[in-house]
């Protein structure tokens, strides 16, 4: 008994084990078959959303994590290290980024204020209204910026020892720089960055060298950026700048497409009781500043064309008694376009 | 005695022999051409052994360097010109265009640039400027036409550096506030 019962086991389940097997295979078969006839219609759907989910982690990484790393800048043939640690908790973001190589060079972030500290000056700045990054984009918004932008999906690399996805950003017009990202796999962190030019060579780059999750906030880094110090050319940020509600007869006549008016302020000129216009225009991706003064005998000499300031490109020009500025990290063409375009309708308003 | 150098060299090569005896061995290459033969046939076995052998072989290279040390030594020195980066962006001077199209090898370049940097006293920021609108000439980018702007003053540095700050505070940013610092910290006004 005890021996034939194995051999009747082993017997019959094969029949079944056959059965069994012949009918998976056919489901499978149909399951794979049905996967191709409906992914692939809809296979550039599925990667928008795709670019859309990594685009959503990188934006939203930063108000999430604790980190502190190193990277390489680089800029034609100019190399700087720089060490960044960033914190974020219920009292908001905060970001110390510093050079390792060169002058020593600081910039302390701290929930919308900043104290830049560079060769020895300090100078405390106070951003008002919200942050502009992509976190902060509506669905819609981001609909309007794929107008002049494709996204898409790169393959998988790594950068600082972490694996990473590459995201490409491609300007559908000259009048915008791209971008090739690559991302944090666990974290969406931006941990590689190529600004490309019009021809599609980097010109601007960002590398991390390391990067290190960070389980609690460091104590450098609880206090605040402002806390007892120097601040040289502003006396207090927070009232340097204000809002305007109006463009005090300034217009922009033209503008490349998707570029709209975010914020329009007036600061305080550095040592000066004057102050000057601040519009700035972004097109949801790039920004491009104007500034307005007036010149008086504090000022230097007006100055009229193009120059170029690290990656940014700025045009100068004259109008009436004022200093025109255009400043942005876009192709020279496009700075042009708008400083050019830009007419003063009321003489008396902007003082 | 010769076999007891060939062991002496092996070892040398192997990195096995320090000290004394390496340095009598090196000064017995120094002095025998016949050693230094052996020292390259002890090189040709090991490259063969390892599969890594050239596909020309040259049995006198011991010789030839030697030779052309010889040779350098007892020539003065070449007077040292002195090579100057020119910006980059300058344009080429039209007689050098043709040339910097066809890639020529790194070595004629160097002496091209310093046969003919003999250029007048055009500031940095005019050299970068000039070379935007030739940048620009492709069939569908938009044109630039305008002057170079001629930064000269430090208030006028001074005054677009502030500009480019305030600029870095409101500008646009995909994720935190990285890029921005990173901007300004690496911002050269001099470059």
């Amino acid at each position: 008994m005890r021996v034939s019962l194995p051999e009747r086991g082993r017997a019959r389940p094969s029949f079944f084990f056959v059965c069994w097997l012949s009918r998976t295979v056919a489901y499978l078969w149909g399951a794979v078959l049905l996967l191709v006839v409906t992914t692939s219609p809809a296979r550039a759907g599925d990667t928008a959303a795709e670019v859309r989910q990594w685009l959503d982690k990188m934006s939203h990484s930063s108000q999430k994590i604790n980190f502190e790393g190193t990277f390489v800048y680089r800029r034609g043939d100019q190399v700087t290290a720089m060490k960044i640690v960033h914190v974020a908790d219920e009292n908001g973001e905060r970001e110390r980024l510093s050079s390792l190589n060169g002058p020593v060079r600081e910039i302390v972030r701290d929930r919308g204020v900043a104290r830049i500290t560079m060769d020895k000056k300090s100078v405390v700045i106070e951003k008002r209204g919200g942050a502009r990054s992509l976190a902060s984009k509506t669905p819609e918004q981001i609909d309007q910026i794929e107008k002049y932008y494709g996204f898409s999906l790169g393959g998988e690399s790594r950068t600082a020892n972490r694996l990473v996805r590459i995201v490409n950003i491609v300007p559908k017009d000259a009048y915008r720089y791209g971008y090739r990202v690559s991302l944090d796999q666990q974290t969406g962190t931006m941990l590689q960055s190529d600004l490309l030019n019009e021809e599609g060579a980097p010109i601007e780059q960002v590398m991390f060298i390391s990067f290190d999750l960070l389980d609690k906030v460091p104590p450098a880094m609880r206090e605040p950026a402002r806390h007892g110090e120097p601040a040289s050319i502003h006396p207090d940020g927070s009232q340097v700048s204000q809002p305007l509600a109006g463009g005090e007869g300034w217009r922009v006549g033209r503008m490349p497409g998707g570029f709209v008016l975010a914020e329009h302020y007036r600061h305080q000129v550095p040592h000066s009781q004057a102050f000057m216009n601040h519009m700035v225009f972004t097109d949801g991706l790039a920004s491009v500043s104007v500034f307005i003064e007036k010149n008086n005998s504090h000022h230097a000499s007006p100055f009229v064309g193009v120059s170029r300031m690290g990656v940014a490109n700025a045009y100068g020009t004259r109008i009436n008694d004022y200093q025109v500025t255009v400043v942005g990290e876009v192709p020279v063409a496009t700075v042009e376009m708008i400083g050019k375009s830009i007419k003063h309708h009321n003489p008396g308003a902007a003082k | 005695m010769t076999e007891k150098l060939n062991e002496k060299i092996s070892a040398l090569m192997d990195g096995d022999l320090a000290g004394r005896d390496a340095q009598d061995v090196i000064h017995d290459l120094k002095q025998s051409a016949e050693l230094r033969q052996c020292w390259e046939r002890y090189h040709l076995i090991g490259d063969a052994l390892r599969n890594n052998l050239p596909s020309v072989v040259r049995h006198d290279l011991a010789s030839r360097v030697s030779a052309a040390i010889e040779s350098e030594t007892s020539q003065p020195l070449p007077s040292v010109v002195p090579f100057v980066p020119r910006q980059k962006n300058k344009p080429a001077p039209f007689f050098l265009k043709p040339l910097a199209g066809l890639a020529i090898a790194a070595s004629v370049a160097a002496v091209a640039v310093v046969s003919f940097d003999m250029g007048g006293d055009v500031t940095p920021a005019v050299q970068t400027m000039a070379a935007i609108p030739a940048q620009m000439q492709s069939v569908n980018r938009p044109s630039v036409s305008v002057a170079p702007l001629v930064v000269d003053e430090v208030a006028t540095q001074s005054r677009l550096n502030d500009y480019l700050v305030n600029h870095s505070q409101y500008s646009t940013v995909m994720q935190g506030e990285m890029l921005p610092s990173a901007r300004i910290v690496g911002y050269n006004p001099n470059e």
